[in-house]
């Protein structure tokens, strides 16, 4: 192991209490979205910052959910790598089934409580460090760092990630994106499904509910149309053949951390009928009903061809009429990328797991570079009661992660391709 | 020689003004149930009994919701009839979308007569009281014994009304058969009903985020299949009596059925129908659901036991372990009748062609009136009244002569029920 990386696994090892510390007061500076205010957990990530003389700027589309915008070139000319975490969490869910302070940040049993400390918190603080350790080395290392910290991201929301791509692209697009959301640190997320989502209103004359012979039913349409629309799970999907052969070699992993049948989810079109809602009075034969559904596109399905699709199904049901409610098209980055053979090597040498190139079934913001051609990777602890009660991170875990985060990092700038 | 019936319907004619006017204060008396509170409108009906000597008994388990209970006897021995109507009506709902002066104006124009309950059924009740009086003053022509009751709480179910009367006082209100003014329309009477069996359905399944669709069943899934399930429902045999079937099957009622409910009402007055009245599942698009709750408005048809459907229900359910059912309507209701053919009912279309010229046709309707508790008690029960058209709209009203001629069939084929 050469002197930088040695350097920077001793710094990483001497700020192992702050960085604990650092997660810990970031769980207590509460960030729910919604209603999604970061201005508090903000300041912490801006305090780590401003004590390590790390060079940074505020981009606020909107002021109550600031981003952090941070970047530094080292000694030559290299390639430019990006790091994204998100500030904001979730509501939290279920405050009373919670064993320990939802926003305590409590370190207890080897592990750091709280909403939002799994997703991703955890995340968020060791790029955050990461860029505060590099830029300490900056006139070591090769290439440019850029870190940006956003708001904004549990809803899908516009003023964080998003709002950078749209409007600072030549900044925060870099050569290569590393991403440090929560999955599982035997796997790197080279690919995500896409969300697309519709809403679709049927209205009808309805009547008294004794007399179904005077006006068809709204909700009876809408059952017909929901196990009609169960045909996109039968979409074809051309898989590219990089996707399909990381998927076929990860069914065991996938099917491991997701539960069993997540890998046989994720080549393929799924639908969830989020919600459906019908009718006034039991005793009224309803003449409307709305449907709100989720469907997850794998790669090789356009969201055009889909709503094409689903637009011919819903036309079979007369009164029925389709809205699309947001659309992304399904992208996807090279399973072989540098980036990818860095992770796999330095979790091998630093906390001896064997990772492996998976897509994900959820959303993160990776999905923005890919979409615009940056290679964009996650890699993270393990998603601890993501959304649940009694959040965590597991301490040992989340160092393992951190050092293999830093280094694969550092090798990128270096230009050490992993060959 | 002067008929009995053409005394009485002299009678009427020369009291005219008076019956309308008896009417027209009964609906300036707001008795809305919801809340249900009919003191005004039982005291203004005690009135009318008191001003003609006629004894009477207030029954009122609920202090706020009266019952009136009264009787006479002829010299002779005979049949007893009992007539029924009630008290309370529907909430008037919005005043601001009445028109006519508001849902008490009891105002007439164009002779109609305007206000929330004039057809249902302050028309009929106000029937029953005059057929009461106009044959207890003759009473020396009839045989047998008359009942009046006027009850509360009809509309919220019966239970402190019609029901709590068979409860405590069988002997007096069964009687041998039941003459009810609910609207009807002059085309038809009312020999039997359909029941309500509503049904409410929640499915629970673990739920999920929206994109791992692998690691929960969606209640909402669940509820398609169950709903698909739940149209077998429909295809139940009613095991229904002869006289039904036969009167189901003849041309003049099926045609009745089909102008006064709409093409179509004729096939399904036999059948069990299901309207999916309600229907919520899921709190957010991209959750997999985990609640989905689904409520059920069917209809049983004569010969269609509530037993039955449940048994039903449950043999369904075997195949839905996630699914719970809770029942919403009255679990002891259920869909009743009485002779289609009966004598009664002759005498009600004969007095019929002979005030209105139309004869009306017997037939099983979707609503549910207290005819029910004489019908399952297994007493002939008949329901003759005005049109059902505008019950419940901001519009009711009743047509004036309409109004006499519901209250001349009633006191005619009341006292050829009587007759000696």
């Amino acid at each position: 192991m050469n002197d930088v990386r040695r350097r920077l696994l001793a710094m990483i090892e001497a700020d192992r209490p702050a960085l604990i510390d650092l997660l810990s007061r970031l769980v207590q500076a509460r960030s729910p979205n919604p209603p999604g205010d970061t201005r508090e957990a903000t300041a912490v990530v801006r305090g780590w910052l401003d004590a390590r003389g790390a060079p940074y700027r505020i981009v606020a589309a909107d002021a109550t959910m600031p981003n952090i915008l941070g970047r530094f070139d080292g000694a030559r000319p290299g390639p430019h790598l990006v790091l994204n975490g998100h500030i904001d969490t979730f509501p939290v869910v279920s405050a009373e089934r919670w064993t320990r302070d939802p926003f305590g940040g409590e370190i207890a049993d080897g592990k750091v409580w709280g909403t939002g400390c799994s997703d991703m918190k955890q995340g968020t603080a060791s790029l955050v460090a990461l860029y505060g350790w590099l830029h300490a080395l900056r006139r070591e290392i090769g290439g440019s760092l850029t870190l940006t910290a956003v708001s904004d991201e549990e809803t899908f929301g516009p003023n964080g990630a998003r709002y950078l791509v749209e409007h600072h692209a030549d900044e925060v697009l870099g050569d290569c994106l590393l991403n440090a959301e929560p999955g599982a640190p035997t796997t790197v997320r080279f690919a995500e499904k896409s969300p697309l989502w519709i809403a679709i209103t049927i209205e009808t004359m309805g009547c008294h509910g004794a007399d179904p012979h005077k006006s068809p039913s709204a909700t009876r349409i809408a059952a017909a149309l929901i196990d009609d629309l169960a045909e996109v799970e039968h979409t074809e999907v051309p898989l590219p053949a990089a996707v399909a052969r990381a998927i076929a070699a990860g069914v065991d992993e996938i099917d491991r951390i997701h539960l069993p049948g997540a890998a046989a989810n994720m080549g393929r079109v799924t639908l969830n009928i989020g919600t459906w809602k019908g009718g006034t009075l039991v005793n009224m034969l309803p003449g409307r009903c709305t449907i709100e559904a989720d469907i997850r596109l794998p790669w090789g399905v356009t969201s055009r061809d889909m709503i094409e699709r689903v637009g011919a199904i819903v036309t079979r049901h007369p009164p029925a009429r389709l809205q699309v409610m947001s659309s992304q098209e399904p992208a996807w980055s090279d399973p072989d990328h540098p980036m990818v053979r860095l992770i796999r090597r330095n979790a091998r040498e630093i906390a001896g797991l064997e990772v492996r190139p998976i897509p994900s079934l959820a959303g993160t913001d990776s999905r923005l570079w890919r979409q615009r051609g940056i290679p964009a990777f996650t890699y993270g602890t393990t998603a601890t009661n993501v959304a649940m009660p009694d959040e965590h991170t597991d301490v040992e875990e989340w160092m393992g992660v951190v050092k293999t985060q830093a280094l694969s990092a550092l090798d990128y700038l270096m230009g050490d391709e992993s060959t | 020689m002067t008929t009995l019936a053409e005394t009485l319907l002299s009678e009427i004619e020369s009291r005219r003004e008076e019956l309308i006017a008896l009417l027209q204060g009964f609906v300036r008396t707001p008795t809305a149930n919801p809340p249900g509170e009919t003191v005004a409108g039982a005291a203004y009906l005690e009135t009318f009994l008191k001003s003609r000597d006629l004894p009477y008994r207030v029954i009122a388990p609920q202090a706020h919701m009266p019952n009136l209970l009264a009787t006479f006897d002829t010299q002779r021995k005979g049949r007893h009839l009992v007539l029924n109507g009630h008290i309370d009506v529907f909430p008037p709902g919005r005043d601001e979308h009445w028109r006519h002066g508001g849902p008490w104006s009891g105002t007439i124009e164009d002779a109609r007569l305007y206000g929330r309950g004039t057809a249902d059924m302050k028309c009929g009740t106000i029937a029953s009281f005059v057929t009461y009086a106009l044959l207890h003053r003759h009473r020396d022509k009839l045989a047998g014994r008359l009942t009046l009751t006027a009850v509360s709480d009809e509309e919220t179910g019966g239970k402190w009304g019609t029901g709590y009367l068979f409860k405590h006082h069988r002997d007096e209100v069964a009687g041998d058969c039941c003459l009810n003014g609910e609207p009807s329309s002059a085309h038809t009477v009312r020999y039997g009903e359909k029941t309500p069996h509503w049904l409410v359905f929640t499915i629970r399944t673990r739920g999920a985020h929206g994109a791992y669709v692998h690691m929960s069943d969606s209640a909402n899934k669940i509820a398609t299949r169950l709903m698909a399930a739940l149209e077998s429902l429909t295809e139940l045999r009613s095991d229904m009596p002869e006289a039904v079937a036969r009167n189901l099957s003849d041309a003049a009622v099926r045609q009745a059925l089909d102008d006064g409910l709409g093409k179509g009402a004729a096939d399904l007055v036999p059948k069990v129908t299901l309207n999916i009245g309600m229907i919520e599942g899921g709190l957010k698009t991209n959750m997999i659901p985990s609640e989905c709750k689904l409520e059920a408005d069917i209809r049983l048809p004569v010969g269609v036991s509530k037993a039955r459907m449940r048994t039903e229900v449950e043999r369904i359910l075997q195949g839905f372990p996630q699914v719970s059912v809770e029942e919403v309507s009255r679990p002891d209701d259920e869909a009743n009748w009485c002779d289609p053919d009966g004598e009664m009912l002759h005498l009600i279309q004969d007095a019929a062609v002979r005030v209105t010229g139309i004869r009306p046709v017997p037939v099983i309707t979707l609503a549910a009136t207290d005819a029910r508790f004489w019908r399952l008690s297994g007493v002939p029960a008949y329901i003759y009244g005005c049109s059902p058209d505008l019950m419940g709209t901001y519009d009711e009203s009743v047509g004036v002569e309409e109004f006499l001629n519901v209250v001349r069939v009633h006191a005619l084929s009341a006292a050829a029920y009587l007759a000696q």
